[in-house]
């Protein structure tokens, strides 16, 4: 089936008999988005060893019976909430019923490159791989209970509820339509938080789903909820910043905006035509009406792979091409480009009238178009707007579409916390299948540029085969700014997030991660139970299938279940029950 | 009346597979219920292939629509992605729509009439010319904006006096299971109130307005005169002779609106985050599952169907005259 055909028939049949959609497709940025892997860091790190907030994780060369292992040392203490101790054999089961082809996994990525493992003892496991895997530290972000799974219909057995865990809170309740209630593990394993800090006396986290972001302000001035952690946007801000009583943080996060290329486009496959319009956008101003009044530490982003955040963040795109409409425009002149009375350049006999496309109903893409088409627009640049709703710009047909579909896309990647995910967006040929049904182009999955340079695709690939995160790093920002410097797209901003809560509870703050706002709910004090404005129900619990991949989902099994690791506001890879992990390389 | 209503119900067979089959072809054309993982980068083959087999999404619409009508009303009508079972989250949704939209039209209906009786009755009177000011405010001010002002009284009453007297939101407090029916029953009245309020007050500028035209009409007709004439009461004249007949409209209106609303006051719902159908409807659109919206749709159009039926049995009631031949 295909995504969208673009008839008249059916477009009239989407707008009379099915105006929801539209209505849906204007909601906010949830559906405005895509995902891919564009990525902050992994652990910091000098040489081999990298430190984290409570133990350490190392790349030895030592012995391991191929071309790569990781062996995780379980922290002694860790146990799920019945008091049973969560071993090596819980790390096994979790790998197997990943890897279990009758289970409903939506993904199994690096999962499927371990060939096997070697329980050493109760409390530690050595996982081998067929290859080096260098983002071994997202694996096993979920440690699964085999005592309480195993022999269970995997697939149907935590729709409702995640009957056992690991983690600070446990699953008690879920009423659907109305609430989720966690309730405090009074035998939690670990002695203080994921961040170092005492353990809080929160005794109840009710989960209630409101969808309405002014219902979700009213409710929070009017102490119905304790908190929310919506969509933010400056209206809103300013509205809770008013509210007496009530905190809010703003952070950052690994979802950055950008406006993208279509090399289909034969005046685009110029060099000095998009760096006329690099150079013509103001992109500090665009920042400073969008995102500052939200996150005042916002800034232009110069990287694709790094966020401004990250250690490994180098500036590969502000001081190249910085803002300069005079420059911009003699870019276009010293080219030959011709300004036509309308004012607006050719350039080798093409007018430069671009199509740019993005998501409607989105306000902040709005502004921000207008504010480019402004500039553009001084320097003889035409920016005509192409918005329609999500499920249309990406569709198959228009995401991979030629440049009758159009000619600079405006939207979000949303990252991880390991660049990996994102490798396709600078391959030259896809390194697997588009998935069913998806009419990808013959370039990587992520790529609808149409543009690619072999360098920087030999070099992004390369980073699969080192482990040590810094030299790994050091590659791809040389991959990022051999590929920025032709310009296949103008990074923008990272998107930030926002938290908002009762200033009765301490310890909240934001994360600006997938992992979301509970990452250190096991610290939180100042109030028995704390109600959560969610402003969506999840379709199920179940975290690594398909229906468990909302938000609402991983947010709430943060607070019940654990993993190898987990991530920190400022990206870091901590471990959770682990105390410690060795990458090892064999010895030659 | 019964072979009427048979006929009716018989007609109402091929009108709702006809519709379902447009919108079904009209989901399968515009939505792919694999959209939202296929924007996830890591997502497996087999995961896809699985949905692909499950829902048969490599046939032709038609085939997939005949696998759909086939598991409609059993277990099998499963959402896309987690292949869980719609109805009982549909049956729960328009439980909760039926205990709101039931007040809400009863409410509606005895105030709306009410006051169109009097209006009509004291046209051009101070009583009138308010309530059409106040009806026209209704049709006016746009039923979100309704709802978020009455969500900022409340909340300011609350700020106000540290009494919390209704709710902004949501069907229950999550702690009052355990302090008896009776606070059960308040607390889910304090939860009612506001919805309540929005979708009656739309209401009743609708239906009062009609019961005024529809009223005045009536009482200018000539059996009204004749009424009088023998001597009948001024308030057997107007309740018995008058309103039943000038009922008919209003009727028609609230039967039509009544199976609308079982589908969902989408907007109302929404803001008031009630779990009832129109949320439903809202939440299955953002998650783009085309099988569980589809599901919304055969209910609402069996709501529509069945409340203009009722609609045609009511003007039997209302006025004799009118045979079901």
């Amino acid at each position: 089936m295909r995504a969208l055909r673009s008839g008249r028939a059916v477009r009239l049949f989407a707008l009379v008999a099915v105006l929801g959609l539209v209505i849906a497709a204007c909601g906010g940025d949830a559906t405005s988005e895509t995902t891919a892997g564009e990525t902050p860091e992994t652990t910091a790190a000098p040489e081999t060893t990298t430190t984290t907030a409570a133990t350490t994780t190392t790349t030895v060369v030592g012995e391991c019976d191929t071309a790569f292992c990781v062996k995780y040392n379980i922290h002694p203490d860790a146990a799920w909430a019945d008091g049973t101790a969560v071993t090596a054999d819980d790390f096994a089961f979790t790998w197997e019923a990943i890897m279990d082809e009758g289970n409903d996994i939506t993904s199994r990525q690096g999962y499927d490159q371990i060939t096997g493992y070697e329980v050493v003892d109760e409390k530690t496991i050595v996982f081998n791989f067929e290859n080096i895997y260098a983002p071994w530290q997202t694996l096993f972000g979920a440690i699964l209970p085999k005592h309480e799974l195993e022999g269970q219909p995997f697939n149907e057995y935590w729709d409702d509820l995640i009957t056992l865990g690991s983690g600070p809170f446990a699953m008690t309740e879920w009423v659907k339509d109305e609430r989720i209630v966690l309730t405090r593990n009074a035998d939690y394993w670990a002695s203080a938080g994921v961040d170092g800090s005492a353990l809080g006396d929160v005794q109840q986290v009710v989960i209630t789903f409101l969808e309405d972001s002014q219902t979700q302000v009213q409710a929070l001035r009017g102490q119905e909820i304790d908190m929310f952690y919506p969509q933010p946007q400056v209206s809103l801000v300013e509205e809770v910043g008013a509210i007496e009583g009530v905190e809010w943080e703003a952070g950052l996060g690994p979802i950055w905006e950008h406006f993208d290329f279509n090399h289909d486009n034969p005046a685009l496959q110029n060099l000095y035509v998009k760096q006329a319009i690099a150079q013509g956008i103001n992109r500090d101003a665009i920042v400073e009406a969008i995102v500052k009044p939200i996150a005042a530490n916002a800034e232009a982003l110069g990287n694709s792979v790094w966020m401004t955040n990250s250690v490994y963040y180098e500036d590969h795109f502000n001081s190249v091409f910085p803002y300069d409409p005079v420059a911009a425009e003699a870019q276009l002149t010293d080219n030959g480009c011709t300004k036509g009375d309308d004012g607006i350049y050719v350039c080798d006999g093409e007018r430069l009238s671009f199509e740019w496309a993005t998501t409607a109903g989105n306000e902040g893409r709005e502004l921000q178009f207008e504010l480019a088409q402004a500039d553009l627009k001084a320097i003889g640049i035409e920016a005509i707007a192409k918005f329609a709703p999500a499920a249309e710009v990406f569709s198959d047909e228009n995401f991979y579409g030629d440049s009758t579909a159009w000619d600079v896309f405006n939207f979000a990647w949303v990252g991880s916390p390991d660049p990996a995910g994102g490798n396709t967006l600078y391959y030259c040929n896809d390194a697997g299948e588009a998935p069913v049904g998806q009419e990808a182009l013959d370039l990587g999955l992520l790529n609808e540029l149409r543009f690619c340079d072999p360098a920087v695709d030999e070099l992004i690939r390369s980073t699969d085969g080192i482990v040590d995160p810094a030299e790994r790093a050091a590659v791809y920002n040389e991959a990022d700014a051999l590929w920025l410097s032709q310009i296949p797209l103008i990074p923008m901003y990272q998107k930030p997030t926002f938290f908002a809560w009762n200033s009765t509870i301490q310890g909240p703050k934001d994360n600006a991660t997938q992992i979301g706002p509970f990452w250190n709910i096991e610290t939180w004090t100042g109030k028995e139970t704390v109600i959560y404005g969610a402003d969506q129900q999840p379709e199920s619990m179940q975290i690594l299938e398909p229906d468990g991949n909302l938000f609402a989902a991983g947010l709430i099994a943060t607070a019940v279940l654990q993993g190898a690791f987990t991530v920190t506001p400022d990206f870091q890879y901590v471990p959770q029950l682990i105390s410690s992990a060795e990458a090892i390389v064999p010895g030659s | 009346m019964a072979t009427f209503i048979l006929r009716r119900i018989l007609l109402s067979i091929p009108v709702l597979i006809i519709s379902t089959v447009i919108i079904f072809w009209g989901m399968t054309e515009i939505a792919d219920p694999l959209s939202s993982l296929r924007l996830l980068p890591n997502v497996s083959q087999q995961t896809i292939q699985n949905i692909v087999d499950r829902k048969h999404l490599d046939d032709p619409w038609y085939v997939q629509y005949v696998f759909w009508a086939k598991d409609l009303f059993t277990e099998r009508n499963t959402t896309a992605l987690g292949n869980n079972p719609i109805w009982p989250d549909l049956k729960r949704a328009a439980g909760n729509t039926v205990q709101l939209i039931a007040i809400s039209e009863v409410i509606a209906i005895t105030t709306a009439v009410w006051l169109g009786v009097q209006s009509a009755k004291k046209q051009y009177s101070v009583f009138d010319y308010t309530t059409t000011t106040v009806s026209f405010f209704g049709f006016s001010v746009p039923i979100f904006w309704f709802a978020l002002m009455l969500q900022a009284l409340v909340t300011g009453l609350f700020l106000w006096t540290g009494f919390r007297l209704f709710y902004t939101f949501g069907q229950s407090s999550f702690d009052i299971a355990s302090q008896g029916w009776w606070a059960v029953l308040i607390d889910r009245l304090q939860h009612m109130v506001l919805p309540i309020t929005t979708l009656a007050y739309v209401n009743i500028a609708t239906y009062s307005r009609f019961q005024r035209a529809s009223m005045l009409e009536v009482l200018n007709a000539d059996y009204i005169r004749t009424a009088r004439a023998k001597g009948l009461s001024e308030r057997t004249v107007t309740m018995k002779h008058g309103l039943r007949n000038a009922l008919i409209p209003v009727v028609t209106l609230a039967a039509i609106n009544f199976g609308g609303l079982l589908g969902g006051a989408v907007i109302t719902e929404t803001i008031f985050a009630w779990p009832g159908m129109g949320k439903f409807f809202f939440d299955a659109l953002s998650q783009g599952d085309a099988y569980t919206i589809m599901s919304w749709l055969v209910v609402t159009a069996i709501a529509i169907i069945i409340g203009n039926l009722l609609a045609d049995i009511a003007y039997g009631w209302l006025d004799p005259r009118i045979r079901y031949d």
